[in-house]
């Protein structure tokens, strides 16, 4: 178990799980994000997502889609490896804090 | 776009910026957000490049911004008002000339809004305040409410929905323990209480009882305000008797206040029932008269009911009575819900407060233009602390509401000390109201209720957000690194700083240029009125009304007034005297119909004139010179029953007979019959010093026998000297004729010429007033400039410039100031001076003197207030200007 805090923050956890399915585009990233009630601005939201591509969570790249009969530029992120471990990790880090406050409560009531 | 990419900090532009371009396009390509004009799109892009460069900023100020942004509104607004009160009271000075100029602004406005409540909005105080209403009989003219009694029972009967009472004006003669005064008194129907809802203070209220038989009920109520002051709080006087106008009257009630009746601005005393009008209000007419209107309808809504319900049943009820008793004008009647004055009296108050809020809202402009440029100043001599803040990461925001909490600290304050200074102005013109005798009881006062605090609340925080906007943006404008690496000296602020000061200062130049002219205008018209010669000679001419006995009013050929008179004439400095009905200059007009032979009116009616009943020894007794002919005879006069000759004025003898001699040709009096004419009098003013010439009838009092007249007496002496000697003299003909009122025509005069010398006093305080911020102002942008030249002007002065060049285009500079603000000055106040006519006759709104007089006064303030900056300059030394600091 790592004794060190996780690398990634809340919000960033967010997105690494959005992404963990498949690709994903910002608009929608963002749009998935106000969904669990955080609202950013557009630019704030994407220096969030330039910081993770920094470092390495994520890979992005523009794509050229036909939309509605006009052609339409869109960033899309998919998770690279080192995105996952960091997910992975942070998850277990969570987990195995949630377990040992659980231990301690049922100790202090019995 | 591409100007928005430049705008965005490099760091963001490609990881930040251009993502969230992509997404708005594709958001405006899929119909997601509508794709605006090419305006929106543009100001969409902006906001993303300042939202990037707010990032940028945040991003690398760290800690310090973040924490300054996580602050919670309220709490930092908070803050704001702690750190803006702190700063303030560092600068008393300054915070207490900003108070002051701006709390004479706020309270002139929130006096003339008090005005306005207690004259406009409020109700009647009484507990049924919302269900009471005003009911007007309509005329073509608008409205008016006076009906007959016979008809005003109709109405009451047939009415459903409400409950009606009728009430009429009159003053009394109230004797107790041989102390005699006028009183206003409201005579009332026996309704009139319960619908007003009221219950006695001690005794009780007029009601049914006292409302069955005329002359039957000599009962009187009276108002609270009588009862502690006349009675001394008296509980015995319940049961007492008092004598009204000579005869005795029992006392059954006292009613509570603050309620003084239905009658307006003038406050009733007391209140007997109408079924003692004879006594009270004594005209010769029976109550069953139909052709007599002189009774006001107040009445209850039953509860549910609405106005226009009312109105509809009101509306058949006419309809009825006209089918009844077809008139000339049908009767049409209308509910309005009561307020404290009857529509006439708001309608002529109304554009009084109109023209005065004009210059109190004026004045409150200039006052808030000023106060935004002395803001401008603390801006800009605060740019360095501002720029030092910013560059730490405070927020334009954050700065913005510390100049905002600190403006509006000082408008909850001036809004405070506004309250003290309306209350101040109320209180003055309580004490500038013309005297009783005059004008009647009427009220002046003007009580503060939660309509006019916030009022006073909305203005304060209007005139802060005004004056403060301006200068807090100014203030998150300054760029931080320009000003910290500007160098001393060059200070002053830049070019657009000094621009919109200088626009500040032109708008108070020309509020003050109007408020100036207005009351220049003013004043010279009113002092026009004061010194033209209405015609006749106006000293040494006194005014005596009387309270006749019934006995004298009883129709018959014996008159009462040959006895007064002959007495009244033979009293020691009396000249001449007569009656009259209606005093002139006094206003009100009276006309009546006339056929001249061989002059039809176009819509082939009758001619209305303007009229005025006389006695034969009113043309002496004022002065009046007759061209042609001589007055009537007033013995013959006296024995006839019907009006037999009568006096015409000399623009109605060249309008009619057009050079023909009038005197003893025929003319129909239409309500009377064939009158001759017997005389013709020089023109002089009937209502008003400097009017048209209209033409005038003169008509007998002999034997048209007025009620209620005015004895006008020329006297050789000092007038108010012969006052007491005329009331005697006129107790001691008959001890039941008392004079009511006796007065000089000059003091009438100068009542009468109250409200327009009010104003006048009131258009002169605020323009000097505007003038003297003017001046602050002017001061403060000139010394401004001076200092941001001072570089500027030591090079000229090196290159040889002398002092009086520098001063001479010093001076240049404040005049141009002036010289705009001034042109719109007297253009607004030109566009203005017309409609000034109303208020006072004499108005000459194109007179050049005046238009020179208040630019004058414009260019000599301007020169004051440049002279010590001007002096400033032209002492600057070359080398320590050069030097540079």
């Amino acid at each position: 178990m790592s004794k060190t805090l996780p690398a990634v923050t809340h919000l960033q956890v967010l997105v690494l799980e959005a992404v963990s399915e498949g690709d994903e585009v910002g608009r929608d990233l963002r749009d998935r994000l106000a969904g669990r009630g955080v609202r950013s601005s557009a630019p704030a939201f994407y220096q969030m997502m330039a910081r993770l591509e920094e470092a390495a969570f994520v890979e992005g790249w523009y794509e050229q889609r036909l939309v509605a009969g006009q052609n339409v530029k869109e960033r899309r992120y998919r998770i690279t490896r080192r995105g996952r471990r960091a997910l992975a990790e942070t998850r277990t880090f969570y987990l195995n804090r949630s377990f040992m406050l659980n231990a301690a409560k049922k100790r202090s009531h019995a | 776009m591409r100007l928005c990419r430049r705008l965005t900090p490099d760091a963001l532009r490609v990881s930040a910026f251009d993502p969230a371009v992509a997404d708005l396009e594709r958001d405006w390509a899929t119909g997601r957000r509508r794709r605006p004009g090419s305006t929106g799109r543009a100001a969409a892009y902006l906001s993303l490049a300042l939202e990037c460069r707010r990032l940028d900023a945040q991003g690398r100020l760290g800690q310090m911004s973040a924490r300054v942004n996580r602050e919670s509104w309220p709490m930092s607004f908070a803050t704001d008002f702690r750190r803006a009160v702190r700063v303030l009271a560092h600068q008393p000075l300054f915070a207490a000339v900003a108070i002051l100029t701006l709390a004479l602004g706020i309270g002139a406005n929130v006096a003339v809004f008090s005005y306005f409540d207690t004259f406009l909005l409020t109700r009647l105080p009484v507990p049924n305040a919302e269900r009471i209403v005003r009911v007007y009989s309509m005329t073509p003219a608008g409205a008016t409410d006076i009906i007959s009694y016979p008809t005003f029972t109709e109405i009451q009967k047939e009415a459903s929905g409400l409950v009606l009472a009728a009430t009429a004006p009159t003053t009394v003669l109230l004797t107790d323990r041989d102390v005699t005064e006028n009183r206003e008194t409201e005579l009332v129907t026996g309704d009139y209480f319960r619908i007003m809802g009221l219950t006695p203070l001690i005794g009780r209220l007029l009601d049914a009882q006292d409302d069955v038989a005329e002359g039957a009920h000599p009962v009187v109520v009276m108002a609270e305000s009588l009862w502690r002051a006349r009675f001394g709080s008296d509980l015995g006087v319940i049961g007492r008797t008092i004598r009204l106008n000579g005869h005795p009257f029992t006392i059954v009630g006292v009613v509570p206040a603050p309620y003084r009746g239905t009658l307006g601005a003038s406050m009733a005393d007391l209140w007997a029932p109408v079924m003692m009008q004879q006594v009270l209000r004594p005209r010769g007419l029976t109550l069953d008269n139909r052709g007599w209107g002189w009774l006001s309808m107040v009445g209850a809504l039953a509860p549910g009911t609405r106005v226009n319900r009312a109105d509809g049943s009101l509306a058949l009820v006419a309809a009825d009575l006209n089918r009844r008793f077809p008139a000339k004008v049908p009767l049409k009647l209308m509910a309005q819900p009561a307020a404290l004055l009857p529509d006439r009296e708001r309608q002529a108050i109304a554009p009084y407060l109109r023209l005065v809020a004009v210059f109190t809202g004026l004045i409150l402009l200039a006052a808030s233009a000023n106060l935004a440029g002395v803001m401008q100043t603390r801006v800009i001599a605060r740019r360095r602390e501002t720029a030092i803040r910013q560059s730490l990461g405070a927020s334009r925001w954050r700065l913005v509401s510390e100049w905002l909490a600190e403006c509006l600290v000082l408008s909850v304050c001036a809004g405070l000390a506004g309250m003290i200074v309306a209350r101040g102005v109320v209180s003055t013109l309580i004490r500038l109201k013309p005297p009783a005798e005059v004008i009647g009881n009427v009220s002046f006062d003007a009580p503060f209720d939660w309509r006019v605090l916030a009022f006073a609340a909305v203005t304060a925080l209007m005139a802060g957000l005004l004056f403060g906007l301006g200068s807090a943006w100014r203030a998150a404008l300054v760029p931080p690194g320009a000003v910290l690496k500007e160098e001393v000296g060059t200070m002053a602020g830049g070019g657009r700083g000094a621009r919109w000061r200088r626009a500040l200062v032109t708008i108070q130049v020309a509020v003050s240029t109007v408020l100036l002219l207005v009351a220049a205008l003013l004043a010279s018209g009113l002092l026009r009125a004061q010194t033209l010669t209405p015609g006749f000679e106006t000293d040494h001419l006194a005014l005596v009304t009387f309270r006749l006995p019934p006995s004298a009013l009883a129709p018959g050929p014996q008159m009462f007034t040959p006895a007064l008179l002959s007495a009244i004439r033979k009293a020691p400095g009396v000249t001449a005297a007569d009656v009259t009905r209606s005093v002139p200059l006094e206003p009100g007009q009276d006309g009546e119909d006339f056929r001249i032979p061989g002059h039809v009116e176009r819509d082939g009616g009758a001619t209305g004139i303007d009229d005025a009943v006389v006695g034969a020894g009113y043309f002496d007794a004022l002065g009046l010179k007759f061209v042609r002919g001589q007055a009537w005879d007033p013995a013959t006069e006296g024995r006839r029953d019907k009006v037999g000759s009568i006096v015409i004025n000399e623009t109605m003898a060249k309008q009619f007979w057009d050079g023909r001699d009038p005197v003893g040709s025929t003319i129909e009096f239409v309500s009377n019959g064939p009158v001759t004419v017997t005389g013709v009098v020089r023109d002089t003013a009937y209502y008003e010093v400097g009017e048209a010439p209209m033409p005038f009838v003169f008509i007998p009092a002999e034997s048209l026998r007025p009620h209620g007249f005015t004895l006008v007496v020329r006297t050789a002496v000092d007038v108010n000297s012969m006052l007491a000697t005329l009331t005697r003299v006129a107790n001691q003909v008959d001890p039941a004729i008392v004079a009511a009122t006796a007065f000089s025509f000059t003091s009438m005069r100068s009542a009468y010429l109250a409200p327009q010398r009010l104003l006048v006093t009131g258009a002169a305080v605020f323009g000097v007033l505007a003038l003297l911020l003017t001046g602050l102002g002017l001061y403060g942008v000139v010394s401004a400039a001076v200092a941001q030249r001072t570089r500027e002007i030591g090079v000229r002065m090196a290159l040889g410039a002398c002092k009086s060049q520098v001063l001479a285009a010093v001076f240049k500079d404040a005049l141009a100031l002036v010289v705009v603000g001034t042109v719109l000055g007297l253009l607004a106040g030109y566009s203005m001076a017309g409609s000034l006519r109303t208020w006072i006759a004499g108005v000459d709104p194109l007179d050049p003197r005046l238009y020179g007089l208040v630019t004058g006064l414009l260019a000599l303030t301007a020169g004051v207030a440049a002279w010590t900056p001007a002096r400033r300059a032209a002492g600057i030394d070359p080398v320590t200007a050069l030097r540079g600091s």
